[in-house]
Order: C-alpha cells, then structure tokens, then sequence
C-alpha cells in the first residue's frame, strides 16, 4: 500500500470524528493510564488528524511523538460501538501505526516502535514472533491426522506462544535499561530472539498444549476430519497488529502458498485473531479463496452433559464486535447456566491482552478490571474461547479455556483409543 | 518559573498524573465544539479535594490560569486550554461515595460520569438522576453542575440546578467551602451553592456534589410523531400542555436529522414526515391505555402523518442512544473535514413555539446554509446546527452571524440566547447582548464583580463567560 493510500484510509477514518468525547466513557486503556487522554480513543483520532495536518504541511521532523499512543489501543472496538458517527479509534490506531512504520525516519521513534520491529523481523525470518519452531507442534506428538484431507487445523501458534509471554515480560521489566540494549542488539541480530524459548513456564505450556489437543479430540468425536502440519506457518497477525502491512502482505503470500503447496482448501482456526485474520483480513489485501471456519462450527452434532455449574463466558473482542460469532455462547448455554457480566455482548470489554507485550502495565490493568466483572457474576467458572484472554484473566483455577470445558462435559460411558485420540462412545 | 510550578504539581499530585510532553497534552486542546484551545504548561490529575486545593494555592500565588475539565463535552468551549495555564482534569476523581435513598441523595466526586451514576443507582436501587444531556455517558457530574445541563428530561425536571442539593468547592486561593447541604430545604443566607451551578469553572472548581435523586419512573410510554408542518411541531406540545400533560421527555428532530438517521442508524421512519416529534409519559400499568387513548386523540387532531407508540423499554433505550448520537450522526452531512457546525441553544416559551419556529426556518432560508434543527421542543429549547467550513473565514463569519441573529428573535419571542450548553467562548457577546435587551446591562457588571470576589486574580477559567474580568 502506499503512503498516499494509507493517509487517505486514515483521513476517512479519522475524518469523521467531531470530538463528541462518548468513545472516553468506555476506552478501556484511557482508564488504565490514569484518563491521561493520549491513551485514550478521542485522544487518538485527535492526535492522527492532528499528524495528518503536519503532513499535508511538510514531510520531514514532524514532533509529534504518537507512537505510544497507537500501539497501546487494544484495538477493541469498543469505542466503536459507541461512537455516534460510525469512527473506529481501533482502526485510526491501525492505520496510523501504519504511517508510522512506513515513515520510519520522519517520526520521532520510541521504544515501543523498536520492539514492534524486532518482532516484524522475527516473524519474517522464523515464522513465528518468538523464533519457536519444534515448540509449536509439540501438542501434537502422540496423534494421528489425516494428512490427505484437504482441511487443515492451523493453530496459529497462539495457544503455544502464550507460554512465553510472562516470562519474557517480567525479563524486560527486571532488565529495564538492558532491555532496551537487548531490542537495540536484535534490531541487528533478530537470532538473538531465539532465546525466548528459555523463557517458557512450564506448567502453562503443558496446559495450553492440551487445549489444542481437546479441539482435536473435539473435531475428531464429531467425526471431522483434517490434517494438522508440524510446520504450520504463523499466520502474521503482529505484523498487521503493528502496521507493518508490506510485510504482512509478502509474509500472507507466502502462507497461501505453503497451502497451496498442500492442496488445502478448508482451515480450522482455533482461536479468535487466527480465525479472524484468515478469514477477513487476508483477503482484504491478497487473493485468498480458502474457506476458513473455526473448531466450534463443527460441534452441532456432539452431546454434552448438562453441567451443575454456573458458569461466565468472557467474550472475545473478535467475536462480539468483528465477527460476529456467538456460536459459544449458544454452545455454552446448552450445557449450563450462563451469568453475562455487567458488560457483555456487544459491549464486552476486552481482556487487555492485546498490548501486553508492549504495554504490560496497561493490559495489567484492563485485565484486573475486566476480572472483578467476571468474578461479580458470582459464577463458579470463567471461560474464555481464546487463549490471549485466558493467559490474561487467568488469576486463579477457576478460569477455563473453553475447549476444557466442552471436553470435560462430553457425554460418554467409555472410550476407545484410535490415533493417538479417546473417541467416546455414548 | 514555568519549571518550578511544574515541580510543585509533581510534588501535589505525583510524577505520573502531571502531563508535560506536547504530544501528550495536544489531545487536551479541544471539547466538542469547534473551539481549538492553546497547548497547556501542563495537565494536572488531582486524585482528591486536598489535592486540588494545594493545586490552586500554588497556581493563585504564581498567577496561573486554571482550565477545570470534566468529560470534556463542551459545545461552547468551556474546557478548552490557555497557553499559560493548566487543565485540571477532574477525571480521577471518579468515586460515587454514598447513596441513600430515604434521604434522597447520592453523595459523588465531581469525575463521575452521569451515565455511570445512573447506571449504578438504576441498577441497585431503582433510582435516577433526572437531567439527562445528550453527552450523558460521557458527561461528568461536576460538568453538568459548572453547565447546568439538562438535556432531554428538562420539561419535567428541569435543569442540574433542581438536583443539586450541596457543593463541595474549592476557591482559587485553595480554601475547601461547602456550600448548602445534604437535606431536601436548605434556606440559610444568599443561595451560593446556585452561584456555583452554571459558573463554568470561573468561580470555584467542583470537587463533590450532594445530588438529589429520585425513583425511576414506574412505566414510560413513548408516541413517535411525524408531522408534515413545523407550525404543528409546536402546535402539538401547546395543545398536549393544554390537555394537562406533563411528558418526561418531548423532542422533535428535523427531516435532515431524520434522512441521516435512516442511512446512517436504520432509522425508519415515512417519507412524508417531515418533522418526528418524540414524546415521553409517565405512567402505570393501569392508566397506560387511558394515557395512550387521550394523547392519540390530541395528536390526531393535527393530522400528524404517522404515529407511532411504545412501552417497550428495549425499543425506548434504543431511539434514546440514537437521539442522544444525533449531533453527531449529521456530520455525516458534511461535504469537507473541515466542515463543522455551530449548535445554537435558544429557548423561547413553548407558547410561542408555532410562530418562532415558522420564523426560525425563514431565517434560515433567508441565510441559504445547511442548519438542520432539533431539539427539547417540550420546553421551548432548539438546537439549530449551522454548517461552517473552518477553513473559509467567509463562511464561518456568517455562520457566526446567523448564530446570533436567531439569538436576537429568541430574545423578542421572549426568551433566551442560551438554555443548557453554557456561554463558553462562544456565546460571550451574547450574553451582553441578553442583558442588554432587557436594560439589565448592571446584570453583567455584578457578573464581574462576584468573580472578582471569588477569584481575585482571575485566574479560573478566564477568558470564558466573561471576556474582561
Ligand atoms: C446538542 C445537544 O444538546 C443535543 O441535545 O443533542
């Protein structure tokens, strides 16, 4: 895309704002920095039409220092929901982290927009953000699939990388300054990320790799079938998260073609931003004809137990206000009952897990707030359908990916082993 | 000296909640009227009324002008900054601190939004807070108090000032005062907790309130109106006040407010309504039929192209979030980003409303520029939303213009340049102008000297209501 193309999408987008303030009232990040407005949505769509004016003024030195405020937006949407006159300040942010990738030398550069590099050059060397390879697939080790079909279950490594993540914040946060030395050595040397790999909880791990080995065990009692590859791609969702859309753009083709190169037709995402960026954004910027379908779409036909508990469903960002996707709360009302926290459907509010790699301290916040909603349900159980909300509202035991607890209430008497899988008969 | 002051802020408030970068204090320029305010030294977050008042003892000893902002909604640019000075932002001090309902009343820091407030007592005790501006979610408590907002349930309840009961305030020379009190009557000496309401920050900043509140409505029933005539918009609440009906709520929105509607919010509505008057009462499960009964009998005797009713509260909350959207919702009207408009906020007595409003739309013709119209029809108070091209002088002069034209016809209808968005920056010559017709010019040098008293060396919120002090 270029520049003249990215400031005309944020001209529209930002354009129709009139500063009314209503998007202030539910920006969960503006709360979170202490309402200091530069984090906030009006804050933002103020701050890029403001950029825009610098620019059409001149193309060089522009002072304005935005970078923090654009990659801390969760790009939730909610303000979106609210705002009368139809502006997404999640979509302001995107596109203005776009700007500012493609004018690296004319905008004063934070911290921020280093690491945000360094993960964009990780992502294009290794195919996935942390330089994990052998990782990912270990879920997969003691199954079978059907390599021949034409539908493939990609993971999108999301479960897996969540493993890495704490440890890897806490290492910046302890490190302070060395960690910038450390994002200023990667910047020229991305192998160094390799080391993340050191950085993995273990116990997380092994609880996240079985949520990816519950949505097999699911697809496979409902008679799917599907392959499953070691060497999966990662999908790209960071580089398009943090504006860098030419390299999105040359990595998304290089995931087609890894598909095509398998003769794919059908992908099975497991998670909200996999499902979402395959299935939406992809096509907004390449040739993309794969049917992209999420796990629970194949679920109409298995029986569960009707469950004692009374449980809450923390709704994905993605499926409420992008998608659209309310199949898991149908799901989850089949089987028990279900307390909807103060702020749901439509207006659910995000887990804060977005920035928390950049931002820890804010998401840290967001999530607090987001968990004494759920928890002032009075629900026994919090389930979540994606596994950045779940590393991010998953304080104590009581917080559930939702393939653990489908998987915990299938109905069955008893069970044979076939591939690697328990397939439960009835 | 600009430094020092910043390092006693950091020394009040802590590091974090004091804004010095440019780029992080450019957001804090503007509210929501077209109004761009200077870039400030800094931006201050007090976290409570101690904090304030070291805040202005620091910023009266050294001269420097304080901007008091809520929810920064303003649509006359209250808020908005001077180069000088700094904003203080009431936000953090969000807490709703006590309600108590055989009392009636809700004791909460001045950052509570009011949506929050209601949202709170709805849930927990079946109360509300009335005044309900547009810019309610959004909208702070010690905003609406320095406006004396009111919004769509005026012809009922009135502006904030019924519904203010005490004040904690904080004087620029940093004293903490609490003016009136906590109880229903309160009759002791010159009425300064109402000198407070409506002062725009130029007198005191507003740290906590008494509010009054009251039981929520038992039942709502809502009449959709179109109406072909602006003569019978008026027409139709003089006749509904004459068959002794108090609504809650009575708005009316013009046929370019409801085109937009319809494109942008799936608005329906018939083609032939050129006018939709929207009109809420109050009433039980019992007498809802009868109430339904009479006011469709009042109604029908203006030939109204369709009507519409409801008790539906999904529905009810539903056109309420579009209508209170709307203002902005038409900027989608605009042919340029630099488009914007000007919000008038007359208010004549509703018995003139047939005439005035005839006339209004005249004047708007006369001036050929776009100026849709809607409004608190129930009390006399219409917003006319002129658009201007901020980058054509020319333009925006008229525009200016024909604001101030429809204020001087508010003014021989008998009412009023301003009902509930406050003076501001924007509607300063007319409030002289106000006084000025009624040969009350004295009106505003008292004006003066009250803020002399309060704020010796003005240094709250000048410039705003008053241009010289
Ligand atoms: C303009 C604002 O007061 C409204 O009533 O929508």
């Amino acid at each position: 895309m270029s520049m003249k193309e990215i400031v005309s999408k944020l001209d529209e987008e930002a354009g129709k704002c009139i500063r009314c303030g209503f998007c202030e009232a539910v920006c969960p990040t503006l709360q979170a920095k202490d309402y200091s407005l530069y984090y906030g949505a009006r804050g933002r769509v103020i701050l890029a039409n403001e950029l825009l004016g610098l620019l059409k003024r001149k193309s060089n030195g522009i002072e304005l220092n935005v970078g923090n405020a654009f990659y801390s937006c969760l790009e939730c949407s909610l303000c979106h929901e609210i705002c009368p006159a139809d502006v997404n300040a999640g979509n302001v942010s995107n596109i203005a982290k776009q700007l500012i990738v493609a004018n690296e030398n004319i905008f004063e550069t934070s911290q921020i927009v280093s690491a945000a590099k360094v993960l964009s050059n990780t992502i294009m060397k290794y195919k996935n953000p942390l330089g994990l390879r052998r990782e990912i697939a270990e879920w997969s080790k003691e199954l079978k699939f059907d390599q021949n079909s034409d539908t493939v279950l990609l993971t999108g490594h999301m479960y897996q990388i969540m493993a890495y993540t704490q440890g890897l914040i806490e290492f910046f946060q302890k490190t302070g300054r060395y960690g910038v030395l450390f994002l200023k050595i990667s910047e020229k040397v991305p192998g160094i990320v390799r080391f993340s790999k050191y950085f993995v909880d273990r116990d997380l791990k092994k609880r996240l790799d079985a949520c990816i080995k519950n949505v097999s065990i699911l697809l496979k009692n409902a008679g799917v079938e599907f392959s499953y590859f070691g060497d999966e791609p990662y999908p790209g969702t960071l580089l398009y998260e943090f504006g860098y859309i030419q390299e999105f753009v040359e990595y998304a083709t290089q995931v087609r073609e890894w598909l095509k190169d398998k003769n794919i037709r059908r992908i099975i995402a497991i998670d909200p931003h996999t499902y979402h960026i395959l299935g939406s954004i992809y096509k907004e910027y390449i040739q993309f004809d794969f049917e992209v379908v999420h796990y629970l779409d194949f679920l109409s036909e298995l029986e569960f137990r009707e469950s004692e508990d009374t449980i809450t469903y923390h709704e994905p960002c993605i499926f409420t206000r992008k998608k659209e996707y309310n199949l898991p709360r149908e799901i989850l009302g089949s089987i028990a009952n279900v307390k909807y926290p103060v702020n749901s459907g439509k207006n659910s509010v995000c887990c804060g897990g977005p920035v928390e790699s950049i931002f820890p301290e804010i998401s840290e916040r967001v999530s607090s707030k987001r968990y004494g909603e759920l928890r002032n349900t009075g629900a026994r159980k919090i389930i979540t359908a994606c596994p950045v909300c779940f590393l991010n509202l998953h304080r104590q035991k009581e917080v559930l990916d939702i393939s653990e607890f489908l998987v915990d209430n299938l109905a069955w008497e008893k069970a044979n082993f076939e591939q690697g899988y328990p397939v439960y008969l009835i | 000296m600009s430094k020092d002051i910043v390092e006693e802020l950091r020394r009040i408030v802590g590091d974090e909640h004091v804004i010095t970068s440019a780029s992080e204090k450019l957001p804090y320029k503007y509210d929501a009227s077209l109004f761009a305010g200077e870039i400030p030294l800094a931006v201050v977050l007090p976290g409570d009324s101690n904090e304030v008042s070291e805040i202005l003892k620091v910023c009266n000893e050294n001269r420097v002008p304080v901007v008091p902002r809520g929810g920064g909604t303003s649509l006359t640019g209250g808020p908005v900054p001077l180069a000088n000075g700094i904003v203080l932002s009431l936000s953090r001090m969000d807490r709703i601190l006590e309600v108590n309902v055989e009392d009636n009343y809700a004791l909460v820091e001045a950052g509570v939004r009011l949506g929050q407030l209601n949202d709170h007592l709805k849930e927990n005790y079946g109360y509300f807070f009335p005044p309900d501006p547009a810019s309610s979610v959004a909208a702070t408590v010690g905003g609406v108090i320095a406006n004396d907002s009111s919004g769509l349930t005026g012809v009922r309840y009135g502006s904030v000032k019924n519904w203010v009961l005490g004040l904690e305030v904080v004087l620029s020379n940093g004293q903490i005062l609490r003016f009136g009190n906590k109880t229903l009557k309160y009759r002791v000496g010159y009425d300064l907790t109402s000198l407070i309401v409506g002062s725009e920050g130029t007198l005191g900043v507003i740290t906590k309130a008494y509010l009054k509140i009251w039981p929520k409505p038992e039942k709502i029933v809502r009449f959709l109106i179109y109406l072909d005539e602006i003569s019978k918009v008026g027409e139709a609440i003089v006749r509904l006040k004459k068959g002794r009906f108090a609504p809650i709520s009575a708005e009316f929105i013009d046929k370019s407010y409801i085109d937009i509607l319809k494109k942008i919010e799936n608005f329906e509505a018939p083609d032939s309504g050129n006018y939709a008057l929207i009109i809420d009462l109050e009433c039980t499960d019992e007498s809802v039929n009868r109430i339904v009964e009479n006011v469709l009998n009042i109604v029908n005797s203006l030939n109204p192209v369709d009507v519409q009713h409801s008790d539906d509260p999904v529905m009810i909350e539903e056109l309420n979030r579009i209508r209170k959207g709307a203002g902005s919702v038409l900027l989608h009207m605009r042919e340029k980003s630099t488009e914007t408009t000007i919000t008038s906020d007359i208010i004549v007595p509703p018995s003139h409303l047939p005439s005035f409003l005839t006339a209004l739309k005249n004047k708007i013709e006369e001036y050929k520029m776009l100026a849709p119209m809607l409004g608190h029809i129930g009390e006399g108070n219409i917003h006319v939303d002129i658009f201007c091209d901020l980058s054509d002088e020319q333009n925006l002069k008229k525009a200016m213009e024909l604001l101030h034209e429809m204020g001087r016809m508010a003014l021989e209808h008998g009412g009023s340049v301003s009902a509930e968005h406050g003076i501001g920056l924007e509607k300063r010559d007319l409030l002289v102008e106000e006084y000025r017709f009624r040969k009350s010019e004295e009106a505003v040098s008292i004006m003066r000297q009250i803020k002399r008293i309060f704020d010796p060396n003005n240094i709250l919120n000048p410039t705003k209501v008053l241009k010289e002090p």
